[in-house]
């Protein structure tokens, strides 16, 4: 503890901070353009200067750190005079265009040219019309001339999102932020979030709505994916015209993707549905939602009374509020089965910690406490950037190492110490082979269940047999096992293109070693939902299965991980409900379409990945699917026992009472070697997201190839190839990638999902044929 | 020295401005007479001042153009400089072009105070220096300027950029660019920035004596950055990961170099021709490369792979390297040099200096000179395992490498005899302290005067005490011997490590290359010519026993003059060169300059392996920084960057 005045209030505090931290901790305003919680000091404008005994010079509090007896003051007429004069230095080239500037309002230097009662620009100089120069992304708008050089952008870029886009260019006046590396550019808008000015602005919306004329801020949870972001929704009459955040918003800390930031525009899309409707051959008929809601129940009753099952598919986007109003409607009829998207990981990995007897769920800020972090079957980048933000936040703070595990070299690995590019569905047994190190060269042991059978299994593998199959080198595997040696406490990073053994194995080895585990969830409340519906099956079994004849869809698009043919055949002999918001394949082969609720609308809890809480809140329903739902059980004579859900699932996550053990896994396929194997990315993402224009601007359709499998197929850079599996072909155009490890065909699909043809299950090694279209 | 007419240089003002010549008085700063051949320098403006020497110079007109390149090399990174100096131009313009106002000189004052008060580095805080000293010593004249009735000469102005650490570097790296770099998380970029001034960045992080560290401006507030560690964080960054670098180099014009050694001038004489576009040969008489950085420094210090690594980018630009090729013997330089266009010799300094003690030349069992001792063991030789006790004699770098060495190849007993006392060791005080944590003995204050044999071995040595006294040429007090304070100790190994010499017995007379008194090669101190035309030299062989990094930035300067020469060109040094002579001559850093920085942030030390376990084995003893270390210690950079400007007239 060490003690400092402050305008003459004594402050007790810590060492290795900052004045700017002390003071804004104590309620203590300091004006400042620059400074940035999560960024490192920039000092670049130079406000916050203040007064220290014993220092005639003012000094800056951002790059100051305390010191025992310090005596500062951050109030005076040499600084007020000094900030003065920085401030007309601004606005020397500042346009005052604060009229048509989106950010009125909320403009730092707006505020801080008014607290300083500066009425006019004295040192105007002669400016140039502010020309529009591009941006490294269309979804941002650069407006050079209100830029204040601040450089919060330029830093957020690399501290934050870790990508090098931008440069400081020219020098003295002509000083200005550039692009540098365009190509590196992955529209995450964290420059955007950062800018105090209007110098960057969103170029999506149409509406712009002024801070004083928006909706009260609504802030709610991300529906793109399980990381369980933050972000307000700003809104006027039930538009949304831009999603905001703020430093310390939620455990994404003002940190959002791509989709996040931009991904909203499709909750506006004219074509969305508004009312339910009956297809009769292929004649569309409107129905009122009573009439809908009959018609839904009359139908269902009949397969019932028939003998049929029901199947019901449910989205993992919606509330965990909505989910268990569907599991209450299942329950009804004598036959339900229940599956989802969320079926393919999330399900299988909270049945998987189940199993092993571990409580589900992680802390983030644990990151920063491991001192070796593995990533593997998520490529977080893409998959989950904010995810990859908090790993490099834990490099950046605690200088973590990383050593990333995967079929593609991501952006990640730049960071990496060490990245190894592995064959598909082999992550988990590599770890296998660093689980038998451990034990014969460490001595490590366990006393928990199992351990001998897991130990007969895991000693049996052979080194050179599994690196083959892996892809990996002697060398490349002896400097992990040197990393894993001087390590003191590992992470493991997860997604779900490990495969189910994978995820077995995952846990088996942090059983052993105590590594912490962090699975990254790629469905919103994929955890919520899977904890809801405790028994799942898959979703192709409620397609193919002939007892199941009524099949209820609820938000979601199954095209997306099942093959269209298996779906198009089970439509002409199933009864197919669809809950929709928007139009998708599914829709036009339903026979009863009843409109949902947005992501905007919808009112309860998700649970993200690492099985914390997250609110979901609306700005206005136009439908609630609460009601429907409610209306539907209302019907049926059922009264929904419980409206308070998070308490039951908690309990789920944390199932206690069971013995921890080692998971045995009976049988596992491995990818044959000398072929090629497809791997699925990005499959199980929000399928509204075709309707969003700004991701029409920024995101495509890939399929992924190695250099030396394109060249020993002799194929070329973006030339359409027909792909061929057991199941069936498709034509695709393939991008040859230096960064993917050799063997692997890497779909990465955004908007056609056409390449579900090829596979009958999705977490099954899956081998494909390439050749020239 | 022409007399100086004003000076406000480091606040000591004189203004000798209407004196007669003998009333004059000179300020502390000495300003050189040229710039270089044909350019006399009439005023200097700088950082911390202003210098006139001609009482003609135009005075807003040089402060214009200081400005101009202040704004020029403001970097955009804060606000008052990058702004408030083109706002100062703007002024200054309109007096210039008549529009001024007496009230104007208030207002640059001010503003330039400001400027001065809360720039972010250097530039912006020692930017506007000239213009307040100009404003405060020559207020008349400014008003004159405004009226319009003052007209000055106006001469040609040069400047250059500089900082404390960089003028001290010897290889004259661009150093606080690249901490910024590493601040900016720009790692790989950072690289680059020390490569475009070394191809050793792995070495230099962590052998290098840093005589930056000695002129880092951070050590007037707390400690001084940690440069080298830095150096280190970048160039392991790369390795650790092992990419290798992308090197923009220039098509070959198909003439060729030969090199003869492969030690660190050698290395980056040729690094920098090939990537001038040059083919090179490298002749190495041993098998390694990276002459007495791979055979002179232990691997606990410089692991090995560091280097061969470092040697496999010089090669990926395309330097060829043949080893075990003595030259003199296998091949004489006469004959290289009818095969190359242009031949450079960095053969360093090989050999021990003599004790000059009793039974020196006997060829005792046991007598190793330092020198050879570690190169055997470097080259995984023990010279003579039945010795377990270990004499070494001297202060320096070598003689603390032998010691902490012995140990690692199994000796028990080391010990350390310096004929002065700790504070005058010339090695570096961290290797010291290390070695003591080793357990190493230390005598300090007595100098052998005899070594103790038998049956041709050597069983012990007789040492005499000494005292210090009057101090000698380096400043050092000279140790004097003790009469009748003879002591003896046992050893079974004795190692000289007093000094190193060069061995020039390759080279034959026809070779027409002169050789100084001092017994080192001649090379022309700016060209680095031999005195044959077309050979070229530098490193120990040319300056004597001497550090590491001077060898190398001199084998890169070398470089440049061999590219002139074989261009057809004048061999002359680049303004870069003649300014980072200049600068040096009148001084960058000044220890007694209060620096304004609050708050107190330590320089991170690196984690280095326990002495009891280390001792023992070649691991390496350090490690090197983290991420986050490292982003911390960038942070402590002050970013010393200054400009200094002179006006010259041409003869």
């Amino acid at each position: 503890m060490i003690s400092i005045d402050i305008d003459g209030k004594e402050i007790k505090t810590e060492e290795k901070r900052t004045i700017i931290e002390v003071a804004r901790e104590n309620g203590i305003y300091i004006p400042t353009l620059c400074y940035h919680e999560r960024l490192f000091p920039i000092g670049s404008c130079r406000l916050c200067i203040v007064e220290i005994e014993g220092f005639e010079k003012p000094q800056t509090a951002c790059t100051t750190p305390v010191v025992d007896g310090m005596r500062i003051v951050t109030k005076s007429e040499r600084l007020f005079e000094m900030r003065r004069e920085f401030l007309k230095f601004i606005l020397m080239e500042h346009p005052l265009d604060c009229p048509q500037c989106d950010k009125a309002g909320k403009c730092k230097l707006q505020d801080l040219v008014y607290e300083h009662r500066i009425d006019k620009a004295d040192y105007k100089i002669t400016a140039k019309k502010d020309r529009i120069e591009p941006f490294s992304t269309p979804l941002i708008r650069k407006w050079p001339k209100r830029c204040v050089l601040c450089l919060r952008c330029y830093h957020a870029c690399k501290e934050i999102s870790g990508q090098g886009v931008l440069q400081i260019e020219g020098g003295g006046l002509g000083s200005k932020i550039g692009i540098y590396k365009a190509e590196e550019c992955i529209s995450c808008g964290e420059c955007l979030g950062v800018c105090p000015v209007g110098a960057l602005t969103e170029n999506l919306s149409p509406l712009k709505t002024r801070p004083w004329m928006a909706e009260k801020d609504v802030i709610t949870t991300c529906p793109h994916c399980g990381f369980g972001c933050a972000f307000s929704l700003v809104s006027q009459n039930g538009y949304i015209s831009k999603i905001e955040t703020e430093e310390r918003m939620g455990p994404n800390m003002g940190s959002l993707c791509v989709r996040g930031r931009f991904g909203y525009d499709f909750a506006m899309s004219e074509l969305r549905i508004k009312e339910p409707f009956v297809r009769i051959y292929d004649e569309k008929r409107t129905l009122s939602m009573e009439e809908a809601q009959r018609e839904l129940i009359n139908n269902l009753k009949e397969i019932e009374e028939e003998g049929g099952a029901i199947g019901f598919i449910v989205s993992p986007r919606i509330t965990n509020e909505e989910a268990s109003l569907i599991h209450e409607l299942g329950r009804i009829f004598k036959k339900a089965y229940f599956s989802s998207s969320s079926y393919f990981f999330p399900y299988k990995l909270l049945k998987a910690y189940k199993n092993a007897g571990l409580p589900y769920g992680y802390d983030l800020d644990d990151l920063a406490r491991c001192d070796l972090i593995f990533t593997t079957g998520s490529e977080l980048l893409s998959d989950n950037h904010v995810f990859s933000v908090k790993i490099r936040e834990a490099i950046k703070r605690k200088g973590v190492k990383i050593v990333t595990i995967d079929q593609y070299e991501g952006p990640l690995s730049a960071y990496a110490i060490k990245s190894l590019k592995v064959r598909t569905f082999c992550e988990g047994l590599l770890f296998d082979l660093v689980a038998s190190y451990l034990i014969k060269e460490e001595g490590v042991r366990s006393g928990i269940r199992n351990y001998d059978e897991y130990r007969k299994s895991i000693l049996n593998l052979e080194e050179k047999t599994v690196l083959d199959l892996c892809g990996i080198g002697e060398e490349d595997f002896k400097d992990i096992l040197k990393l894993i040696k001087g390590s003191k406490r590992m992470g493991i990073v997860f997604g779900s293109a490990i495969g189910e053994a994978g995820i077995a194995k995952l846990i088996n080895f942090s059983l052993l070693s105590g590594a912490l585990l962090f699975p990254v969830v790629e469905q919103a409340n994929g955890v919520g939902v899977s904890a809801i519906f405790n028994e799942m099956v898959d979703p192709l079994k409620i397609f193919t299965d002939e007892e199941i004849r009524g099949i209820l869809i609820f938000d979601e698009e199954p095209s997306q991980y099942l093959s269209s043919d298996v779906i198009e055949k089970a439509s002409k002999s199933k009864y197919i409900v669809h809950f929709a918001f928007l139009p998708t394949e599914i829709t036009n082969l339903a026979n009863l379409v009843i409109p949902v609720s947005g992501f905007h609308e919808r009112e309860g809890t998700y649970f993200s990945g690492s099985g914390k809480i997250g609110r979901v809140r609306k700005i206005k329903s136009h439908v609630d699917s609460i009601s429907i739902l409610r209306g539907l059980l209302l019907k049926l004579n059922c009264t929904w026992a419980k409206n308070e859900v998070t308490g039951q699932i908690e309990d789920y996550l944390r199932g206690e009472g069971v013995e921890k053990s080692y998971l045995l896994i009976d049988h596992e396929e491995y990818p044959k070697k000398g072929v090629i194997m497809a791997s699925f990315r990005d499959t199980f993402k929000n399928p509204y997201l075709r309707y969003s224009k700004g991701m029409k601007m920024v995101e495509s359709d890939k399929v992924y190839i190695s250099r030396r499998d394109a060249e020993a197929l002799n194929l070329k850079e973006g030339e359409e190839v027909k792909i061929e599996s057991k199941n069936g072909s498709i034509m695709a155009k393939i991008s040859i990638n230096d960064r993917m490890a050799e063997g692997v065909l890497l779909f990465k699909p955004h908007f056609d999902f056409s390449f579900t043809k090829l596979f009958e299950q999705l977490d099954k090694p899956l081998e494909v044929k390439v050749e020239k279209g | 020295m022409s007399t100086v007419i004003f000076s406000s240089w480091q606040k000591e003002i004189v203004d000798n401005r209407g004196k007669g010549e003998e009333e004059r008085i000179s300020p502390r700063i000495k300003i050189p007479d040229l710039f270089s051949e044909g350019e006399k320098i009439k005023a200097f403006f700088g950082w911390d001042g202003i210098v006139l020497l001609d009482e003609s110079v135009d005075i807003l007109d040089m402060l214009l153009a200081y400005l101009e390149a202040v704004q020029k090399e403001s970097c955009g990174r804060c606000l008052p400089c990058s702004k408030g100096t083109f706002l100062l131009l703007d002024v200054l313009r309109k007096i210039r072009d008549g529009k001024g106002k007496k009230e104007d000189l208030h207002f640059l004052k001010n503003t330039a105070t400001y400027i001065r008060d809360s720039s972010r580095c250097s530039i912006g805080q020692t930017g506007v220096i000239p213009l307040l000293d100009v404003i405060e010593y020559f207020s008349a004249d400014m008003e004159s300027y405004i009226r319009g009735e003052k007209k000055g000469k106006k001469f040609t102005y040069k400047y250059s950029v500089t900082a404390p650490c960089m003028n001290a570097c010897p290889s004259s790296l661009n150093i606080p660019k690249y901490i910024e770099e590493i601040r900016d998380g720009s790692f790989v970029e950072s690289l680059s920035t020390i490569r475009e001034r070394t191809c050793l960045p792995g070495t230099l992080g962590r052998v290098c004596v840093r005589p930056c560290e000695e002129n880092c401006r951070r050590a007037l507030v707390d400690e001084p950055v940690s440069i080298k560690w830095l150096k280190r964080f970048a160039a392991d960054y790369e390795m650790e990961r092992g990419k290798f670098p992308s090197i923009k180099k220039n098509p070959t014009d198909g003439k060729r170099v030969a090199v003869i050694g492969a030690g660190p001038a050698g290395l980056s004489c040729a690094y920098y021709l090939a990537l001038k576009g040059y083919k090179v040969k490298i002749f190495e008489r041993l098998k390694e490369p990276g002459g007495m950085a791979a055979v002179g420094i232990p691997d606990y210090r410089l692991p090995r792979e560091v280097l061969r690594r470092e040697v496999e980018i010089i090669k990926s630009q395309g330097v060829e390297i043949e080893y075990g090729v003595t030259v003199g013997k296998d091949i004489t330089i006469s004959e290289i040099k009818k095969d190359f266009d242009a031949v450079f010799i960095g053969v360093g300094a090989q050999t021990s200096t003599k004790m000059g003690v009793e039974g020196e030349d006997k060829q005792l069992k046991g007598f190793i000179p330092g020198i050879k001792y570690l190169f055997d063991i470097n080259c995984g030789i023990d010279p003579y395992p039945e010795g377990k006790r270990v004499v070494v004699v001297g202060g320096g770098n070598v003689a603390i490498d032998c010691v902490r060495t012995s140990f690692r190849i199994g000796k028990t007993d080391v010990n350390l005899v310096y004929r002065r006392s700790k504070a005058e060791m010339p090695a570096d005080p961290v290797e010291v302290r290390d070695a003591e944590e080793e357990g190493v003995k230390f005598h300090f204050l007595c100098n052998p005067v005899r070594i103790l044999e038998k049956d041709g071995r050597v069983v012990g040595v007789e040492l005499i005490r000494m005292e210090l006294g009057e101090p000698d040429e380096s400043g050092r007090r000279r140790p004097v011997p003790v009469p009748g304070s003879e002591f003896k100790i046992e050893t079974d190994i004795l190692i000289p490590a007093i000094g190193q010499a060069i061995d020039l017995s390759f080279l034959d007379e026809k070779d027409g290359i002169n050789v100084t008194k001092k017994g080192t090669l001649y090379a022309d101190p700016d060209t680095f010519m031999t005195s044959r035309e077309g050979i070229f030299s530098a490193g120990d062989c040319v300056t004597g026993p001497d550090v590491l990094v001077r060898a190398a930035g001199n084998g890169r300067r070398a470089a440049e003059m061999i590219d002139l020469y074989l261009r057809g060109l004048k061999l002359v040094p680049s303004e870069e060169e003649r300014f980072i002579k200049f600068f040096s001559q009148i001084r960058v850093f000044n220890r007694e300059e209060k620096v304004e920085v609050a708050g107190k942030m330590d320089r991170i030390h690196l984690r280095m392996l326990e002495p009891e376990k280390r001792k023992w084995v070649f691991d390496e003893v350090e490690e090197g920084y983290r991420v986050d270390e490292a982003f911390y210690e960038s942070m402590r950079c002050l970013r010393c960057y200054r400009i200094g400007m002179v006006a010259l007239d041409h003869d």
